[in-house]
């Protein structure tokens, strides 16, 4: 075998953060290098997380010791079904709106765009290591690199509102990591590990402990800031507003890497065993889910900012995960784990659509997409894919994962649930038929006809459109990686 | 030994203290307008979680982890947990580096809008 294969997974997370690294240095002598660095290395890094996926699908999940040292001692990285089709996801993403950014006109002033490529692949790095490491105060650091970066991104731009909600989402955040601090400290206590896995093994013994069972609430309430999950998502609507046009996207990834430490929290650590006797798992955490979902998506029918908008439908997508999660079946991990796939891209491709149209016209609010079909047809037929799959309109990518979550809550017997998605696809249709109307079917009231969009920011705007519909047809090539995961996570994490 | 028994709750007071600043953190994180205090309040809950794993660390007449000079008596040490401390000075690492942040966020802020009183400034977001 040849050695690189052996080192993938500390390399899919070492090579952002040490760009990361180079990158500001590389800034200050050459201005104008920087982006093609950023490009190259998440280049690199999509490439090493491909043979990383192609790898485990072949081969199953690899275990790696950092330093060599073994596990109890060590720090240990585990990539698995599910770590290796989120890296992937994760670094063909932030590839994606790296080629976009670099695409488009420079929104921030000169000075600026180095740190902001730093950052961002400081945050890919962060993402990275959630999704692969087994070990947990090495997850609460990963975390806590991945959201000083999103506290970076989200003020950026230095303007006054920026600023707050940057404050805001700091201080929320921070509250957070400090939850998942205590936590740590008390499973670390119960258990005298800090890997997964063996704390996996030992808790059964003990589960009825109450330190166990704090650590396990401390240790949900604190993820539950970072996935932005109802009530907690409240930093989410302001950071996406004010935030410049890549952080959004860099933040959808960056709730799926949160969601990937809750699942790995409830599956690898307590095992799903835990949920039926000691603690009410589904029930609580079903509950908040189902609330996220319907509170999120009315509040989004509410908002005349299309970018608030879309954060509470990001905050509703992140309950329908968490239900999915929440079940405790294989075929409630599947449909989270599948609609964390077609939720990125359906929600990563609005986003993008959202930003050119900000950056070529102006648009912000949803009465400005009046007539919009007619000035900028492809930028509009992106945005539309997009939210045909994140409607869930059948045959769509979003179509699939929300059928295979209703099925898994009808395959346990709570139809309440499958009635809640139901109720939920039809709001979020209200809300994104709200603008098909304006864009489709009314004329445009502005005095000067719009432009179109440069074709290689609507050139990857429609790839992902298409992208996110396309997943609906070819459901069974993420089934192939996700199957198995699932698999795992339920037998307790290999 | 029951939680009652005074001996328990005297012979935990790191703990007890460590429980009560958490608190007090918490009470200023969301009471305090001021955005500087309720960052201050933060960090009272971080200082207070150090001292809650230094604690978890501790044992009675326990001494730092190092092999004993030659000839002295090893079998009669016990050794502090040194993991614990480890940990924290990766936190409290991390801890200054959100608490820089914070503050840098906090001097822009004062500058455009020349207050700090989050009421009043929630409602320019």
């Amino acid at each position: 075998m040849i050695p690189v294969t052996d080192h993938l997974p500390i390399l899919v997370v070492m090579i952002p953060v040490i760009t990361a690294y180079i990158t500001p240095l590389v800034g200050i002598l050459l201005k104008r290098t920087v982006k093609g660095i950023a490009v190259v290395a998440l280049s690199v890094n999509l490439a090493c997380s491909l043979l990383l996926a192609h790898y485990v699908l072949i081969n199953g999940p690899i275990s790696y010791h950092l330093s060599g040292v073994p596990p109890p001692l060590g720090i240990e990285f585990v990539a698995d079904h599910l770590g290796a089709v989120l890296s992937l996801l994760i670094s063909a993403i932030t590839l994606i709106a790296i080629i976009y950014l670099s695409a488009t006109i420079p929104e921030l002033g000169k000075k600026k765009t180095s740190i902001f490529y730093t950052l961002i692949l400081l945050a890919v790095g962060g993402m990275q290591g959630i999704v692969l490491t087994n070990d947990l105060f090495n997850l609460f650091v990963l975390i806590e690199i991945l959201a000083i970066a999103m506290y970076g991104l989200v003020a950026i731009r230095g303007d006054g509102k920026s600023l707050l909600a940057g404050y805001k989402y700091l201080l929320i955040g921070s509250a957070g990591s400090a939850l998942i601090l205590i936590g740590t400290g008390f499973l670390f206590i119960s258990t005298g590990t800090l890997n997964m896995t063996l704390m996996g093994d030992i808790l059964p013994d003990i589960i009825n402990s109450w330190t166990v069972l704090g650590g396990f609430a401390l240790l949900i309430a604190g993820l539950s800031t970072k996935i932005g999950l109802f009530p907690l998502h409240i930093w989410m609507p302001d950071a996406y507003a004010h935030a410049p046009s890549i952080t959004p996207v860099i933040s959808t990834l960056a709730l799926k890497a949160g969601l990937v430490a809750l699942i790995r929290l409830i599956y690898v650590i307590f095992g799903p065993s835990l949920s039926a006797e000691t603690v009410p798992l589904p029930s609580v955490l079903s509950l908040l889910g189902a609330v996220a979902i319907i509170i999120c998506s009315i509040v989004a029918l509410q908002q005349a900012d299309i970018r608030r908008m879309l954060a509470y439908s990001t905050g509703a997508n992140i309950g329908c995960i968490v239900l999915g999660i929440s079940f405790a079946t294989s075929a409630g991990l599947e449909g989270a784990m599948l609609h964390m796939i077609t939720h990125t891209v359906s929600k990563v491709c609005l986003f993008i659509a959202a930003d050119a149209m900000l950056i070529q016209a102006g648009i912000r609010r949803i009465e400005d997409f009046r007539g919009l079909a007619d000035e900028m047809p492809y930028t509009m037929a992106g945005f539309s894919l997009g939210a045909i799959s994140i409607i869930g309109i059948p045959l769509s990518g979003g179509f699939m994962s929300k059928i295979y979550v209703a099925n898994a809550a009808i395959g346990i017997g709570l139809l309440i649930y499958a009635g809640v998605i139901l109720f939920w696809t039809l709001l979020t249709a209200l809300y994104f038929f709200r603008i098909f109307r304006f864009a489709y079917f009314e004329p445009s009231h502005r005095e000067h006809r719009l432009h179109e969009t440069p074709w290689p920011s609507i050139l990857i705007i429609l790839i992902l459109g298409g992208a996110s519909i396309l997943l609906g047809f070819f459901v069974e090539v993420p089934m192939e990686m996700i199957r198995p995961a699932a698999g795992i996570l339920l037998g307790g994490g290999i | 030994m029951s939680v009652l028994d005074p001996a328990f709750i005297l012979g935990h007071y790191n703990y007890w203290v460590s429980i009560i600043l958490i608190m007090i953190g918490l009470y200023t994180l969301i009471a305090k307008k001021n955005l500087i205090k309720k960052f201050i309040g933060l960090n009272i809950i971080e200082t207070a979680i150090f001292l809650f794993y230094i604690s978890l660390g501790d044992i009675d007449g326990g001494v730092g982890p190092i092999l004993p000079k030659e000839g002295a008596v090893a079998d009669t040490m016990i050794y502090a947990n040194p993991l614990p401390s480890a940990m924290m000075l990766t936190a409290i690492v991390v801890t200054l580096c959100v608490t820089a942040l914070a503050l840098s966020f906090a001097v822009l802020i004062y500058r455009r809008y020349g207050t700090l009183d989050a009421g009043r400034l929630m409602e320019e977001l």
